[in-house]
């Protein structure tokens, strides 16, 4: 199976503080990754490195073979790397549908001038895709943190991406959302998504996976399947000390 | 599946207004004394000013306070080339429609300049730097080679571009309208909408795959443009240019004060608040002493920042959708 | 040449008075006051008023002034600031209004006249075989025994340590059990207090017009983005860049340039490190 994105000895410091150290792993073609670890070990910030929010203090981050690295954080998305953010980050003054159709502009003066963006029908299929439906001109204040996960899938899934990475998608929703989001992810999934999935909900993580890399301190610690990962004795060791 | 409309009003219904709008100003010399039309062209010229700002400041949200930085690097260009004392090496004075041109470029050049703290700075740092630059291009004019820019007096007797206050009405209402209908229309298409998307979270319209660098460097473009075309013209309309009047306090506030009471991120809001800021204090002047005026328009402004940021506009568009419910119900 | 060290030393730690507040503010909540300079202002404006038309003693004029400026900047945090903490840009633009605000204020009740203060300290010294007046030596003094005084605070005290934890970390300081609120009204008291120490002397220092506070202002911005926002240390070391500086071009270079060099390093520091040499 081909590699579609690799992480490549990426350290990260923060002034004094090593906040990922010397971290590889790679996503194949077809397949479902977990990003586990315990608070505070890094997995946002590795998250943040590969969209290109920082640049790594040494290391590569390769899609689809090419050095992205030094990529702006635009670049990267327009050729399919999307993620969503562990607290959702929903434009506060727009109804929701606009927020999503934002994501559809396209990135040209007069591509935008001449509305070239993609057609407000479609985007609405975008959003009753995602369980938005009937709630189109919502602000974001007015909705369930269900339903801002939603939106911020909805965002992710109209750049027409590969690869989305989802930071704690789950948290924060109740048994029944957590299970509809599952649903969703899984018929994305069925229509060709990719995922790197971060999340402390082990029930809810642990179907969707088809593999797990554990880090803690920035490092990383272990690797293998959902099965696997949860009897490592290092895994063990990381979480409950 | 659901139906959604987008709120407010649509485009095709506004540019009626734009249309009656250009109608009325056209006419207006017929029936207003000279010294109505006078007052008119100040607040035509504010307004341009006003919405190049609101471009700038209203819709990316990189606030700016140095403005008149951008309108004095324009007037200056074009005073100094077309002035008696010439621009040494070479000692020529050239006409007005080689100095309006350059002076034009000679702002959209300052406005690049303003741009490149942008791309390393945000918020109010980037306020601070734009208030910087118009704090010492108001130092350099009057300390640098005074001989040019006429030091701290400025230069006097500059030529007009037409002579009279009717023709001069005409040039400052066309000019305004030919800004606020271009401005418009960029702000009412998907540009606009990335912009206030930049003012509301700029990383996440970068995670959404748009260089927000190319849409704010179009923003900053823009505004400079319009600010050039703005203080070139001006200045030969008042044939004179100096650096207290450019570069002082008291036109940065009005150009703000404008946008402020008309609605920030309108464009058209800066046209309202251009008219009503000039207006007032020319007719208000015999009723309420200088500090009063401003007092009370900062107290205006500061509640309409914090309550009513729509401004006039949003009041006019309140209005406009309570007649139409009403005519709804009827 | 001992002149330009001498003055400069002596305005930056004016300088550094006043713009103490300001960074302070900032590094609680990442908001920028721009009426703060308008408190230093009006400080002046009111010891003047205290002690030159109703001829109070000294002590008590002082306190007036001070007392004005704190109540300003409380007024200020609790009127409106407070509401839009999650949104600086409302906070920039309305304190900025609010200067004007004071400003106009300031024109109706004393117009537009430069105004002299009376110095708080009368007569003249040799510092270092240059002539200076005591004035700024009690300014100097004044402004180091406050600036001693809140380093002291930061440093020893309860609510210090709690401010400087809600600048570091906001979340996990609230959750140990810190009142936001509570250091909120402090700090913002305690700039309007500093401020107002600043602005008696300040004002006896230069003169009083109401355009006064734009200059201070500027400066005060320069002083803590190359210090670094948010950082005490870093505003007294800029705050001496700055002053020496500005001393070095009035005395030494051109009058009208006067503060052009801190603004071009001002933007330097901001296009080329935007932390400054010390901030966050």
């Amino acid at each position: 199976m081909a590699k579609l994105l690799e992480v490549q000895g990426i350290t990260k410091k923060f002034g004094g503080l090593v906040a990922i150290n010397d971290l590889s792993f790679h996503l194949e073609e077809g397949e479902v990754l977990g990003l586990m670890g315990p608070n505070g070990s890094g997995k946002t910030t590795i998250f943040n490195i590969i969209m290109g929010d920082f640049l790594p203090n040494s290391g590569r981050i390769l899609f689809k073979g090419e050095d992205i690295t030094h990529y702006p954080t635009f670049k990267r998305v327009k050729m399919g790397i999307t993620r969503t953010y562990q607290v959702p980050r929903p434009f506060r003054e727009l109804p929701i549908i606009e927020d999503i159709r934002i994501s559809t502009i396209p990135d040209s003066i007069m591509g935008s001038l001449r509305g070239e963006g993609t057609h407000i029908d479609e985007i609405k299929e975008i959003a009753e895709d995602v369980g938005l439906g009937g709630r189109f001109s919502k602000y974001p204040h007015e909705l369930t943190m269900g339903d801002l996960r939603r939106v911020e899938l909805a965002k992710t899934l109209a750049t027409n991406p590969k690869i989305i990475l989802l930071d704690e998608i789950f948290a924060g929703l109740t048994v029944a959302e957590i299970e509809e989001i599952d649903k969703l992810l899984r018929r994305k999934m069925e229509e060709g998504l990719d995922f790197v999935v971060v999340s402390h909900d082990l029930k809810a993580l642990a179907p969707l996976v088809d593999r797990v890399v554990v880090i803690h301190f920035g490092q990383f610690i272990a690797e293998g399947s959902f099965d696997q990962i949860v009897n490592d004795e290092k895994v063990k060791a990381a979480y409950f000390g | 599946m659901e139906r959604y409309s987008k709120v407010g009003i649509t485009s095709i219904k506004l540019l009626r207004w734009w249309l009656i709008g250009i109608a009325v100003m056209f006419v207006l010399p017929l029936f207003l004394p000279i010294s109505v039309l006078r007052v008119a062209i100040m607040a035509s010229y504010l307004a341009i000013f006003a919405m190049s700002w609101d471009m700038m400041s209203g819709y990316t949200g990189y606030v700016s306070f140095g403005h008149p930085f951008l309108i004095g690097v324009a007037g200056y260009a074009t005073a100094m080339w077309s002035h008696q004392s010439g621009f040494q090496p070479p000692h020529i004075i050239l006409p007005l429609f080689a100095t309006i041109p350059l002076a034009i470029a000679a702002s959209v050049g300052a406005g690049m300049l303003l741009f490149l703290p942008s791309m390393r700075t945000r918020g109010p740092y980037f306020s601070l730097v734009s208030l910087a630059f118009m704090m010492i291009i108001y130092r350099l004019v009057i300390a640098i080679r005074p001989d040019m820019t006429g030091g701290d007096r400025g230069l006097p007797d500059l030529p007009p571009v037409v002579a009279g206050p009717v023709p001069n009405y005409y040039l400052a209402i066309g000019l305004m309208f030919a800004v606020g209908i271009g401005l418009w229309y960029v702000t009412r298409s998907d540009v606009g909408s990335v912009l206030k998307a930049i003012r509301m979270d700029e990383d996440v319209v970068e995670a959404s795959g748009i260089s927000t660098y190319r849409f704010k460097r179009f923003a900053f473009i823009l505004s400079a443009l319009t600010a050039g075309i703005g203080g070139a013209f001006y200045t030969h309309y008042l044939q004179s240019i100096s650096p207290r009047r450019t570069f002082g306090a008291i036109f940065l506030l009005e150009i703000i004060i404008s946008t402020v009471i008309g609605g920030m991120g309108t464009i058209v809001g800066s046209i309202f608040g251009g008219f009503f800021l000039t207006f007032t204090l020319e007719y208000l002047r015999p009723y309420l002493l200088g500090a009063w005026r401003f007092l009370t328009y900062s107290l205006v402004a500061l509640f309409i920042v914090l309550y009513r940021p729509r401004g006039l506009y949003g009041m006019g568009e309140d209005i406009a959708r309570w007649v139409a419910r009403r005519r709804e119900g009827a | 040449m001992e002149r330009i060290l001498i003055f400069g030393f002596l305005l930056s730690g004016l300088y550094a008075l006043i713009a103490m507040g300001f960074t302070m503010i900032y590094g609680l909540g990442r908001v920028l006051n721009l009426a703060h300079a308008g408190y230093v202002m009006v400080a002046g404006y009111m010891f003047y008023w205290a002690l030159q038309v109703l001829h109070l003693p000294m002590g008590v004029a002082f306190l007036i002034a001070i007392a004005t400026s704190t109540g300003l900047a409380l007024a200020t945090y609790m009127g409106f600031v407070r509401r839009f903490l999650h949104n600086p840009t409302v906070v920039f633009v309305s304190t900025f209004i609010l200067a004007l605000i004071l400003d106009y204020s300031m024109v109706l009740f004393f117009h537009t006249e430069n105004i002299n203060v009376w110095p708080i300290v009368r007569g003249v010294t040799e510092v270092f075989g240059t002539r200076v007046p005591l004035n700024l030596v009690a300014a100097l003094i004044a402004s180091w025994a406050c600036i001693a005084g809140v380093l002291l605070f930061m440093r020893k005290t309860h609510i210090g340590r709690a401010m400087r934890a809600l600048a570091i970390d906001r979340k996990g300081a609230i959750i140990s059990g810190i009142n936001p609120e509570r250091v909120n009204l402090i700090t913002w008291g305690l700039s309007g207090a500093l401020a107002g120490v600043a602005g008696v002397f300040y004002a006896s220092y230069t003169y009083l017009v109401p355009p006064m506070w734009v200059f201070p202002l500027v400066m005060s911005f320069a002083i803590v983005i190359i210090g670094g926002l948010g950082s005490i240390g870093g505003t007294i070391i800029g705050a001496h860049i700055v002053g020496l500086m500005e001393t070095t071009t009035t005395l030494a270079i051109d009058e009208r340039l006067r503060g052009v060099f801190a603004m071009v390093i001002m933007i330097v520091v901001v296009v080329v490190r935007p932390k400054g040499l010390f901030g966050r």
